[in-house]
């Protein structure tokens, strides 16, 4: 578990934008 | 085509698609003669999600050459590059930490529209060599289990990516 958090914030990091993408998806579409 | 005395020698040039997702990026260029193009640009990102803090920031310096000899060209060089992104999440009221820092070196090719009167939008892309270091302040064995596994893992592949879609200003 220790160590799939420890990829999750690698992604986290090297994957910006996607971390960003996730915390917005449930914003209502205009 | 422009006269290379009479190109505009600065520009600065943010990066609009990462304001677009939390992350501040700018460059400057100063262009020698119209030709020979010198970069700098720092970046910081700050973000957090759930239960999870992201903080990175980084530099890259380059040269560039624009070969039609003017700001409006399309350009070669190289860029070198060193950034430091840090996760920090949560669980159960104890912090577990992840440091991922990166060396690079990465030729590109790009071009650069430009306007006299100072607008510019700028293509860049380029792929090349990255040195991944991946380590944690935690002291619980399988976090460092982890993060030794990523530390490999980054290093099986050492390969960087560059690039910049960006509106900017000569002046």
């Amino acid at each position: 578990m220790r160590r799939l958090l420890m990829t999750v914030l690698a992604l986290g990091i090297l994957t910006p934008g996607l971390a960003f993408a996730d915390h917005h998806e449930e914003a209502p579409a205009a | 085509m422009a006269e290379a005395s009479g190109e505009k020698v600065h520009s600065i040039n943010p990066d609009l698609f990462g304001l677009a997702n939390g992350s501040y990026r700018l460059n400057y260029v100063y262009l020698m003669d119209g030709t020979h193009g010198f970069l700098i640009e720092p970046s910081l990102y700050m973000n957090s999600s759930g239960s999870e803090e992201y903080t990175s920031y980084g530099a890259t310096v380059g040269y560039r050459w624009h070969w039609d000899g003017a700001q409006d060209s399309g350009f070669l060089g190289v860029n070198i590059g060193y950034a430091s992104g840090t996760g920090i999440s949560t669980q159960g009221g104890e912090d577990f930490d992840l440091t991922v820092t990166q060396f690079s070196m990465v030729p590109k090719i790009g071009w650069r529209w430009a306007w006299d009167f100072g607008l510019n939008i700028t293509f860049r892309f380029g792929i090349g060599y990255g040195d991944y270091g991946a380590s944690t302040e935690s002291d619980d064995p399988l976090a460092q289990e982890g993060v030794e596994a990523l530390d490999s893992l980054l290093n099986l592949l050492p390969v960087a990516l560059d690039g910049e879609l960006s509106l900017g200003w000569n002046f």
